[in-house]
């Protein structure tokens, strides 16, 4: 139903939306590193659904791929709640989640026609390939995946906004008040793993990092409050993947790469925008 | 068995992995006192496209290129983190992650355009990124062994200032210790231990092989030389367990081996840890 370069392309901006949406909640928090966690960490139950089904298609498959990047937040909460400080907990656990699915994957899931390389690359040049036709629309499978945790995220993010505001800055405030921080924060990084695992097709394991942290970080160098952060970072981390598909045609490179790649653009016009400011206004420069 | 280590291949390999788990563990002691796992994991993503352009315009692969290529971008990207961490209301995190998965996408970019070159051999990428320690040939392990033995002795010179300064830098600053250079010292030194072990583990997984074992040694270890002696030995068992299984079998990557091989001893440290 849709061109190759099309479904290439709007795949690339469903992850960018997806991505941009949770991550700016997770960056404002100052949680950045967790999408690092959680995008390292899906790969075992990733891989174990590969190795099984021989890809991840639909609801049941993408939720059990998906609860290995929510152990491994728990994991690394509740060594740190006990044990280890923060940094090192998270550094030991989620490379060790990683190289368990690297393992299951070049054990298992060899002769499958998925080669460990996609973990890194992602497939999202041949995510046309796979379609499924839903209420008489033929659409990619990945794209279908997709679409259906966009649907899921804006609810979230639109229902619970102010919830998820007063959580980020002020906990004890939210606690005292009922606005449940906990849960709220909870539900955040649920969403954010099977969104990982949705986005996985298309850009492997590692690079949905860079959809969901760089452009969120771009809108807090430009704005102060949390509803423009969220906007710019929603609409450049599109427009990073959109455009980043002929771009990476053009160089003839992987093309998620160059996609991930396109979201430093919008960062360094922040940073030069924050630059100036400063050499204009002086250090203090107030920001949007 | 008894066969499989007479293999002279074998053989090196082996030797090879344990100098690198060994000087990697004991330099990531000071990277775990100083809360610097996230520099770590940093420096060892932002080497990709360091590697890649040494790649591109040398055409060999060999443990200088690698480490001057990797140390090159490894720095440019920690400056740039540091830069923009230092913009207000920006949080150190989201820098430091910025950073990493950026410099790891333009390595990804530049290795897929570099494959494509004529002469260059297919399956470079895994090589990059998850390691080939059995690629080891007899001439790097005497190189990484030199390289080892200067990296302890420039430990064992830092030491003591590095103790004082890792657990109260304000009372080595009043003791007359030198912080900013120790400092400097300390990551410089985290920088080569990560870059020498790229070449066994591979970019994605580094970090852990330098946090790992100092995790696992700080678990038992009474004092900072005895963590540091201890971080050594584990990261030494993690490296020959690791190379030594992926040996048995072709397909095996060494690097995701030797990652498991130290948090599993890891694990076994927390569970059974001496100090409450």
């Amino acid at each position: 139903m849709l061109g190759i370069a099309a479904s290439i392309m709007i795949t690339g901006a469903l992850v960018g939306l997806n991505a941009a949406l949770l991550g700016t909640f997770l960056v404002v928090r100052g949680q950045a590193l967790v999408t690092d966690a959680i995008s390292h960490g899906i790969l075992p139950g990733v891989a174990v659904t590969i190795a099984v089904h021989g890809a991840v298609r639909g609801p049941g498959q993408l939720l059990a791929a998906a609860s290995s990047g929510i152990i491994t937040v728990l994991v690394i909460d509740w060594l740190t709640a006990n044990k280890l400080r923060r940094d090192s907990a998270t550094g030991l656990v989620f490379p060790a989640f990683f190289a368990l699915g690297i393992l299951i994957l070049s054990l298992f899931a060899s002769d499958v026609r998925f080669s460990v390389d996609s973990v890194l690359l992602g497939e999202i040049g041949f995510v046309w390939v796979f379609e499924r036709t839903l209420l008489g629309i033929t659409l990619p499978s990945a794209l279908w995946a997709l679409l259906a945790m966009l649907v899921m995220n804006v609810a979230f993010i639109a229902v619970w906004f102010r919830r998820l505001v007063v959580a980020s800055f002020d906990e004890e405030f939210a606690l005292l008040t009922g606005l449940a921080p906990r849960i709220t924060v909870a539900i955040l990084l649920v969403l954010t793993s099977i969104t990982a695992v949705a986005a996985f097709e298309a850009v492997g394991a590692v690079l949905f990092m860079a959809f969901a942290i760089v452009p969120a970080l771009a809108g807090q160098l430009l704005f102060r409050r949390v509803l423009p952060v969220l906007v710019f970072a929603v609409i450049s981390a599109a427009l990073a993947a959109t455009f980043g598909y002929p771009l990476a045609v053009w160089l003839e490179a992987s093309i998620a790469p160059v996609m991930a790649l396109c979201t430093g653009v919008p960062l360094v016009v922040a940073l030069a925008v924050r630059a100036v400011a400063a050499w204009r206004y002086g250090s203090a420069a107030i920001r949007g | 068995m008894l066969e499989f280590f007479n293999d002279q291949t074998v053989r090196t390999v082996l030797i090879g992995a344990v100098i690198l788990g060994a000087s990697t563990g004991a330099l990531g002691v000071f990277a775990v006192l100083r809360r610097q796992s996230l520099l770590g994991d940093l420096l060892a993503h932002a080497a990709l496209p360091g590697i890649v352009v040494g790649y591109f315009v040398t055409g060999t692969h060999t443990l200088p290129v690698l480490l001057l290529g990797a140390l090159g971008s490894g720095v440019l990207a920690a400056l740039f983190a540091l830069l923009v961490a230092r913009v207000p209301g920006v949080q150190r995190e989201a820098a430091i992650g910025a950073t990493l998965v950026l410099s790891f996408a333009l390595g990804l970019v530049l290795l897929s355009v570099a494959e494509r070159m004529p002469g260059t051999q297919s399956g470079a990428l895994q090589t990059f990124l998850f390691g080939q320690a059995a690629a080891t040939i007899e001439r790097e392990v005497f190189m990484l062994a030199g390289a080892a033995a200067v990296l302890m002795v420039l430990l064992t010179v830092v030491f003591r200032a590095g103790t004082s300064v890792a657990f109260d830098p304000d009372f080595a600053r009043a003791q007359g210790v030198q912080v900013f250079a120790t400092e400097v010292w300390l990551t410089a030194l985290l920088a080569v231990a990560i870059v020498i072990g790229l070449q066994m583990v591979g970019v994605v997984l580094m970090a852990a092989l330098v946090i790992a074992p100092a995790v696992a040694a700080k678990q038992w270890a009474k004092n900072v030389v005895h963590m540091t002696v201890l971080a050594a030995g584990i990261g030494g068992v993690s490296g020959a367990v690791g190379a030594g299984i992926s040996a048995l079998q072709p397909g095996l990557a060494t690097g995701p081996l030797i990652v498991l091989s130290a948090t599993l001893i890891a694990v076994l440290a927390i569970f059974t840890r001496r100090h409450a």
